[in-house]
């Protein structure tokens, strides 16, 4: 089935919410999967590997350590959402030399805030991990990925390219195997209160009668 | 006439982002109910319908196209029968009278059959890229037998009958923007017709009337055969379509921060315009004196049982004959009448006298106001990100800027907190909830920009002020909605609605009030204190009659 971007968007929104992401990542998670989509890139099915991993972790034992030139975690993996919107607000370490990021989930998640920052910053960015490469300027992005598109934890490679990607032919929907549509819709779920005569009554407020 | 923009200045958003006062605003030249028709007679569309195959007992589909100087669009209706039970307004409903969609061109009979299976089922089913709104109605059973049976019988329906409801159907929802399939709004954004808001959304609406007409009279026609009259032109104009509005409007002037800013500085920046203009010209006097006679006989026919609309408008009617009389010994002539008239107002009128009069006065200056209209839209695309680089000293003067009235609010009390915005597992709708009796914090939406910015403060002020924010938000992803707010409010100066959206004596539909102005709702009627009922295009032109004779005063003419 085929959705719209806004649809892709919202869902992925309260999913991440309901995964246990503060409102505030969520939103950047909903915003990755958007952009990824219309890059033609699973996203949604990229976003699920995320979730299903850090369900309702507490995201302080993956805090992001930074030591010189390298990003890691203090646990075993990194979030690519909370590790991208910290590169996508600031970061003048890439000023002056490449990122190594180890360990990070789903790099293809990463992409989208290296695009942002690409984006603000006037500048081509280039990620490098495993055989896969991808340039971005924020407007356009050029993939380079062999095997799968999506993968779990990885070492990447942050750094800026002198090389201009060739303009995006961009998706206006999205397609999404049904089984991952509907694991978002599951985490989604989470965010919904259970219905009680009170809230179905009351929440919506009845008042005067509707069928006059 | 002489234009000195620069000479007042737009009112500041602490007097006018109150919720009292957003809930007492007003259509004007700059509601986008009245931006489309005005572009579509200017455009000079052409409205057919290419389709009416509905049965005796009034169900089928019908079709009306659209055809404008580039692209067409075209509404497709499908009529049903429905047992009187299972007719109800509410969202919880799962059959209507009638169910819609536009459709992004002229449809081919496949579509057609394809949306046959999908739009009755509204939120059960599933539009496409091709689609672009889904819609559905209910009749007003008050009315809608009673218009049948006058037409069938050989007569008339009578005035004063259709001035007390004012409307054949209401809409219960009106979806666009990528919803349940339908095209996301960037794919019309670059559309010179649908560049202002909800244009897309308004066409369906306009149409709507359209077919409600063909079909209150088809079902006439039916019953009384050769008996039946036609309804008379001037009855016909007088029905708009109703709408009933929940709770699921209420969120988006807070969820759209930068656009709901566009909305109000557009309103703002026209009324300064016009307070500025040096001296009032005889001709913009005539017209300002016509619209205001007009607009006195619309809210003559204007009613409501809720006691808080009741009031308004018990002040509202005394400050018609009030500003009535002023104006009979008003001095046009001094400098800036328009300002004076203003001033004057401000300080004699109800808050609620006071938004009506702003529209009012600019109804004569069609060419101060109605370019604003290019300046409605959500063009930016940096909005969301974050400037992390900002030191948290930054960011706290910027809390302290907007939200200081926020501040002040002793947030320790449970009437400050008293309720929750959540959303419903029964119907995935936007609810109001009690904090402290029922278990909802969990769900809770983040809509209540005061006390989140409040709370990221109290953090805020723990750090040193030289921190940049972007590893005060690593420690503290909680806050991170906030401060993105907290950044995008800090550049609009009315992207903030300037009151407590979860305090005991909130009263939500104020929220729906303001977005609705700027639909160009009229006849606002309060079912209860989460739903409001209004009207849509009462006294507008039919397609037949927008290009011949256009009259943009047509939102006054209306019951």
């Amino acid at each position: 089935m085929s959705f719209s971007m806004n649809e892709v968007e919202s869902l992925s929104k309260l999913a991440a919410r309901g995964a246990g992401y503060s409102w505030g990542l969520a939103e950047e998670a909903a915003k990755a999967t958007r952009w990824l989509s219309s890059h033609n890139v699973d996203g949604c099915r990229a976003l699920v590997n995320v979730l299903t991993l850090f369900d309702c972790t507490n995201t302080k034992s993956y805090q992001l350590n930074i030591d010189g030139n390298t990003w890691s975690s203090n646990g075993e993996l990194l979030c690519p959402v909370t590790t991208g919107s910290y590169l996508s607000d600031y970061s003048s370490l890439l000023e002056t030399q490449a990122i190594n990021i180890n360990d990070l989930v789903e790099p293809i998640i990463f992409l989208f805030f290296a695009s942002q920052f690409a984006k603000c910053k006037e500048n081509t960015v280039s990620l490098t991990w495993s055989v896969n490469s991808v340039i971005t300027d924020g407007y356009n992005t050029a993939f380079s990925l062999s095997g799968s598109k999506s993968s779990i934890k990885q070492n990447v490679l942050v750094k800026f390219s002198a090389e201009k990607p060739k303009l995006s032919k961009l998706q206006t929907r999205a397609e999404p195997q049904p089984e991952v549509w509907h694991k978002l819709r599951s985490f989604a779920a989470r965010t919904y209160a259970p219905n009680t005569e009170q809230s179905r009554i009351g929440g919506a407020g009845a008042g005067l009668s509707d069928n006059d | 006439m002489a234009a000195s923009p620069a000479s007042v200045t737009r009112r500041k958003p602490e007097e006018i982002m109150r919720l009292e006062r957003l809930g007492s605003m007003h259509q004007s030249r700059l509601s986008f109910m009245r931006i489309l028709l005005r572009n579509l007679a200017t455009e000079k569309w052409q409205i057919h319908q290419t389709l009416f195959d509905i049965d005796q007992s009034g169900v089928g589909r019908a079709v009306y196209t659209c055809q404008g100087p580039k692209r067409s669009y075209s509404l497709i209706a499908f009529a049903h029968e429905i047992p009187a039970e299972k007719r109800s307004d509410r969202v919880i409903a799962e059959a209507w009278d009638a169910t819609f969609c536009l459709f992004d061109g002229i449809p081919l009979p496949e579509d057609i059959d394809r949306l046959e299976k999908n739009v009755p089922l509204q939120e059960s089913g599933r539009i496409t890229e091709t689609e672009l709104c889904l819609s559905r109605a209910n009749r007003s059973v008050r009315l809608w037998n009673y218009v049948v049976e006058s037409l069938a019988s050989g007569q008339q329906p009578k005035i004063d009958q259709i001035q007390k409801v004012g409307y054949l159907m209401r809409t219960t929802a009106v979806y666009g923007s990528g919803k349940f399939g339908a095209a996301d709004r960037e794919i019309l954004s670059d559309r010179s017709e649908m560049k202002a808001p909800f244009q897309a959304e308004m066409l369906t609406v306009y149409l709507i009337r359209n077919f409600v007409l063909d079909l209150v009279q088809h079902m006439a026609n039916e019953i009384g055969g050769r008996k039946t009259v036609d309804l008379a032109p001037q009855v016909a104009r007088q029905l708009g379509i109703g709408n009933s509005t929940g709770l699921g409007m209420a969120p988006f002037i807070i969820n759209h921060p930068v656009l709901f800013n566009n909305w109000m500085v557009a309103r703002e920046e026209a009324i300064a315009r016009v307070r500025s203009i040096k001296f009032a010209s005889e001709a913009k006097v005539l017209l300002f004196s016509k619209a205001l006679k007009l607009s006195h006989k619309s809210i003559a026919t204007w009613t409501s049982e809720h006691p808080v609309q009741r009031k308004k408008l018990g002040a509202l009617h005394k400050d018609i004959k009030y500003l009535t009389e002023y104006i009979n010994g008003f001095n046009w002539n001094q400098a800036q009448a328009w300002d004076q008239l203003f001033i004057w107002a401000k300080e004699s009128l109800s808050i609620e006298g006071q938004e009506w009069l702003n529209s009012l006065i600019l109804e004569p200056h069609a060419e101060l106001v109605d370019s604003l209209e290019a300046t409605l839209a959500d063009n930016s695309n940096n909005a969301f990100c974050i400037d992390g680089s900002r030191p948290v000293g930054d960011i706290r003067s910027i809390i302290e800027k907007v939200y200081s009235w926020a501040l002040e609010i002793d947030w320790s009390k449970s009437e400050s907190s008293a309720h929750t915005w959540y959303t419903s597992e029964e119907k995935l709708e936007p609810r109001l909830g009690e904090r402290f009796t029922e278990k909802l914090e969990p769900y809770e939406r983040p809509l209540a920009p005061g006390r989140d910015a409040v709370l990221a403060y109290n953090d805020l002020r723990k750090r040193d002020k030289n921190e940049p924010i972007a590893t005060f938000l690593l420690e503290h992803p909680e806050h991170r909605h906030a401060l993105r707010r907290a950044q995008i409010c800090n550049r609009t100066d009315y992207g903030e609605i300037q009151d407590n959206t979860i305090a005991a004596n909130l009263f939500p539909v104020d929220m729906l009030r303001a977005k609705l102005s700027f639909f160009g709702a009229t006849h606002f009627d309060p079912r209860s204190d989460r739903w409001v009922r209004i009207t849509m295009f009462n006294g507008a032109p039919y397609p037949s009659e927008l290009a011949a004779h256009y009259d943009d005063l047509w939102i006054y003419q209306g019951v």
